[in-house]
């Protein structure tokens, strides 16, 4: 079994498909996220994939070697290629399992060819273009070994003896008001490119112009289809005595393999065109780099699920950096309520989920620790009455303290707010000091000013609001506690209208 | 077939109004075009999108100065191709309305029949155009029209006018019991592949004896297999392959309908546009205001005008409104303080509205001007709409300003009206000093109408370089004369009134 997820033995689709969905899904939003990718119903099934989190570092780096090998235009080429022509012997087995008799066996000597083809296609952009990820480099030679098998080089020359001999089946239909008839004088002569060379003395040589529109649209042969063929058959018994020997033979051609690979790369180049589409609509995106360490760096990042929303409504996101070195431990979140908080907790743990998954983030600059699990926790209704809430969060907390790990990353957002806030306070304090001991990264949001002073460890940041005495919110969350900023030339700075930013905007452009 | 009449054949556009929309309100627009168009949405459309993208080649500009002074000297026969052009318009709006209502009906030879429809209406849409432009082609003098003509005449010869009506006529006559050749290959899945229709041909009249031998399976040639029509689906699969191809063909011809119906459509567009022009200058002249086509310099951010005027006021108030003249030394900034209402915004807009016309090959409303080519137009006026949102002003403004400079290239115009003011005076001075000194470092032309004293003292009194100053004028009664002549900036008083009405707060 061949995996793009894991350099160790990767899980197979029907595994794959036993995986629940992770608890942090709903508070980062990534359903959303999840639902916007998998629009078209057909690749529905794709979905479990979201929910294969890297165990390993190096899982990780290896699922962004291949996302990054996908950015390769020619590479990207390649592939697509190899999916549609996956895809397309998979409908011919498919049709083959559909229909009767003659076509039957037909569809199954397409699928024959059309598959190995395909494979070999995909070899041989891949020798042109050599992939730079390990991933790819042993996906081509699996491959190579695969068509280069004696068996299958022997079967693919036979399969092909018998298509050339289909590929010369030509005819000619006359039909008449009163007559029609069939003949075996093909001709390829196009009377429509008369009409449009005429017409719109297009000089450069036409294709030739034929009709998709046919009668014969369905899969199964149609009455005038079967005549035509039995016409072939009487002059040629041989040729269809040996298709349907060769094809009885040979069935079940396509690998259950080969068909999670198909899978894998939908998952891969689905995300990255989303991700791309951002891109375009000028969200930055960048492949983060892991650190070795524990240090956090975003530089402009955003909840890409919202900026989907608001593209779509057409308003502007606000970018946010998160940075915090290898030595700070927490990265505490204030400011006033509904001044983006809770979507920069989102934000980064996106980032979190999009870097394990090879990903590129919604973030101008990345640079991302590895995180085996993601545990988040957002203030819920769960729970009818004041006690029963902080009960119910009390109990998450305990079962996460078991399963947290000096790798994972935890997000808190307005815990223990049905506490009062002295509580609230020395509850948090102490189930920071836990986890901090237990070497995750915490990234809490809190409406207590106070948890950001105890430690120097601790990077601050702050919502903050229009400084005229609105409060209106800026959704911009500033490194340090607020210390009244002038609040116009914060927004010269938002949009760098300095006197250097604009020289050198403009003279860029020269 | 290209129609080269607004601009040159190699023209390639550059966005010099990325925000038409700002602009157009901002410079309010919306007066001129209706007077081109007289009532017409199209025209008013047509027009809109052509001032809206004013060209940033100087010689194309000069190239749609020359076809505009041709169709002025020839208003009536703008007129007509443009009336021709419409009504073939109509026809076929109408025959493709017809034609989405039927389009449930997915009868093939209805499909044809409207195929064939549509030619016929292309065909006298035409030979109408071709008369117009015959006689038009008598009166105009050599130049882009006379080209454009000559041009059309030579596509559209006789030669081609009977080819099409034969083969139109072809098309016709299978219907009435001809023979369809179609090619195939057995493809995947042993389904027919590759249909190709080789012939369509028109069955002599002797059909009684054939129809006789076809019976009796006797006029069969070697290698020829009867398919009979006992079989009723056999026939009718027959008669569906036979529909399909000649819906097939008919589609052939649709491409050709599309080419001509763009070619009307691009042709409309054009002539509208000349015509609106004609409207303009005649509503114009016809009050006895002057119009000029302006000299395009050469050189940069150069741009001066004798006795210039607001177009927009002429024809609003049906009078002609003071006009103003500058002359330009290489200026980058020109700075206008003043009092309130005292014509400022209207010399602003009357500055815009020449620019944009003289880039779009128009006439402009002054005696004479001189002016460059500029890569881009932008406007920053104060916006007041939305009044509940005061604190957001500020921001508001200068994300309208960042948006601004990020497609703004040296080399461009600004209008800044009344920016900066929705802060304290201060910080305002500040901002204004900053910004406009980094626009004119990168050769951006700035026209700054302003209530920021500070600022503008202070760039008078340290003599900004390429800067000129203007205020309102007041006779010695202390009246607004509604001019703007050049001056030192007074202060007004005004600033704070401003920023107390607009913010809502002492500034």
């Amino acid at each position: 079994m061949f995996s793009l997820f894991d350099p160790e033995k990767g899980l197979s689709f029907a595994e794959v498909k036993e995986l629940k969905e992770p608890a942090c899904f709903d508070d980062l939003n990534l359903p959303e996220y999840v639902k916007i990718i998998l629009e078209e119903p057909d690749n529905a099934e794709l979905r479990p994939y979201f929910y294969y989190m890297p165990k390993t570092r190096a899982a990780a780096e290896f699922r962004q070697s291949v996302a990054k090998d996908l950015c390769d235009p020619d590479i990207r080429g390649a592939v697509n290629r190899f999916i549609l022509g996956i895809d397309v012997s998979r409908r011919y087995q498919m049709l083959s399992e559909k229909t009767e008799s003659v076509q039957k066996w037909k569809w199954r000597l397409d699928t024959i060819v059309q598959y190995y083809d395909s494979i070999e296609l995909f070899c041989e952009a891949l020798n042109s273009t050599p992939p730079k990820s390990q991933a790819l480099y042993d996906l081509h030679k699996y491959l190579f070994e695969i068509i280069s098998r004696k068996d299958v080089v022997s079967l693919r020359t036979q399969a092909k003896e018998i298509n050339d001999e289909f590929e010369k089946m030509e005819f000619r239909i006359t039909i008449g008001k009163d007559r029609s008839c069939l003949d075996f004088e093909y001709s390829d002569y196009d009377y429509c490119n008369e009409i449009r060379s005429e017409f719109l003395r297009n000089e450069g040589a036409e294709e030739t112009h034929s009709f998709t529109e046919s009668p014969f649209v369905d899969m199964m042969v149609s009455p005038l289809e079967q005549f035509i063929l039995e016409q072939f058959m009487k002059r040629n018994r041989v040729l269809f005595r040996n298709l349907e020997t060769f094809c009885g033979i040979n069935r079940d051609i396509i690998s259950d393999d080969i068909t999670d690979l198909i899978r894998e790369f939908k998952f891969y180049t689905l995300n990255l065109d989303y991700l791309a589409r951002m891109k375009v609509k000028n969200y930055p995106i960048t492949f983060p780099k892991l650190s070795e360490d524990r240090e956090v760096y975003l530089d402009n990042c955003y909840d890409i699920v919202l900026a989907e929303k608001n593209s779509n409504e057409f308003k502007e996101v606000v970018l946010n950096d998160i940075m915090k070195t290898d030595e700070e431990t927490a990265i505490i979140v204030t400011g006033p309520n509904q001044g983006g908080k809770t979507t920069l907790a989102r934000a980064f743990g996106q980032a979190a989920y999009l870097t394990g998954m090879g990903l590129p983030v919604g973030a101008n600059v990345a640079r991302m620790p590895f995180f085996d699990n993601i545990f988040t926790l957002f203030a819920s209704m769960t729970g009818s009455t004041v006690e029963g809430r902080l009960e119910h969060e009390l109990g998450l907390v305990k079962e996460l303290l078991g399963n947290v790990t000096k790798h994972s990353l935890v997000i808190f957002n307005e815990l223990f707010t049905s506490a009062s806030t002295v509580d609230a306070l020395s509850m948090m304090r102490d189930l920071l000091s836990r986890l901090i001991a237990s070497g995750a990264v915490c990234f809490v949001v809190s409406h207590t000013f106070e948890l950001a002073y105890d430690s120097d460890l601790y990077v601050s940041l702050v919502a903050t609001v229009v400084q005229d005495g609105s409060f209106r919110r800026t959704y911009r969350l500033i490194r340090k506690p607020a210390d009244g900023v002038a609040y116009a030339n914060s927004i010269v700075g938002k949009y760098k209208l300095d006197y250097e930013h604009i020289r050198t905007r403009l003279s860029n452009k020269r | 077939m290209k129609v080269n009449l607004l601009n040159c054949e190699d023209y390639v556009n550059s966005d010099v109004l990325p925000f038409k929309n700002d602009v157009f309100e901002d410079f309010d627009l919306q007066p001129i075009l209706e007077t081109m168009s007289k009532n017409d949405k199209y025209v008013y459309q047509a027009c809109r999108n052509i001032m809206l993208s004013p060209s940033g080649d100087r010689k194309n500009i000069l190239h749609r100065q020359a076809a505009i002074q041709e169709a002025l000297a020839n208003k009536k026969h703008i007129f007509q191709l443009y009336i021709t052009i419409s009504e073939t318009f109509t026809d076929i709006i109408n025959q493709r309305d017809r034609m989405k209502k039927e389009s449930n009906s997915t009868l093939p030879a209805v499909r044809v029949v409207n195929s064939i429809d549509t030619l016929n209406i292309l065909f006298t849409g035409l030979e109408n155009l071709k008369k117009v432009i015959i006689d038009a082609n008598n009166q105009f003098e050599d130049g882009i029209f006379r080209d454009f003509f000559m041009h059309f005449l030579k596509e559209y010869d006789d030669d081609f006018i009977a080819m099409m009506t034969q083969k139109r006529d072809e098309l016709r006559e299978i219907q009435m019991g001809g023979e369809v050749k179609i090619s195939g290959r057995i493809g995947r899945g042993m389904k027919c592949d590759r249909l190709l229709v080789n012939s369509i041909t028109k069955v002599a009249a002797k059909r009684k004896f054939e129809r006789w031998d076809s019976l009796f399976g006797t006029k069969l040639k070697k290698n020829e297999v009867r398919i009979s029509y006992d079989n009723i689906h056999l026939n009718q699969d027959c008669l569906d392959l036979q529909n399909t191809a000649l819906l097939h063909v008919a589609s052939c011809f649709e491409d050709f309908n599309k080419e001509i119906s763009k070619l009307f459509d691009t042709l409309r567009a054009q002539i509208a546009f000349f015509y609106g022009c004609c409207n303009l200058h005649t509503h114009m002249t016809g009050m006895a205001f002057r119009l000029c086509f302006p000299e395009i310099e050469e050189r940069y951010h150069a741009i001066e005008a004798d006795c210039l005027y607001d177009l927009v006021l002429a024809i609003r108030t049906l009078k002609r409104p003071m006009d103003n003249s500058f002359k330009s030394n290489d200026t980058l900034l020109y700075l206008i303080t003043g009092v309130n209402r005292g014509g400022k915004t209207s010399f602003l807009r009357s500055i815009g509205t020449a620019q944009i016309m003289a880039q779009c090959g128009m006439f402009v409303p002054c005696k004479t001007m001189k002016t460059s080519v500029f890569r881009g137009i932008f406007t920053h006026f104060v916006r007041n709409e939305d009044e509940t949102l005061n604190s957001g002003r500020l921001e508001e403004e200068l994300s309208r300003l960042n948006r601004i400079i990020d497609t703004m290239n040296p080399g461009s115009m600004i209008f800044l009206n009344e920016s900066f003011a929705t802060t304290s005076e201060k910080e305002g001075a500040a901002m204004a000093e900053d910004i406009i000194r980094a626009l004119n470092d990168n050769q951006v032309t700035v026209f700054f109408v302003t209530h920021i004293y500070a600022f503008a003292k202070k760039a008078f009194a340290e003599k900004y370089p390429r800067t000129k100053f203007f205020e309102t004028e007041q006779n010695e009664r202390n009246e607004r004369t509604f001019r703007i002549i050049e001056g030192e900036p007074t202060q007004t008083g005004y600033a704070m009134e401003l920023y107390r009405k607009t913010i809502g707060i002492g500034g």
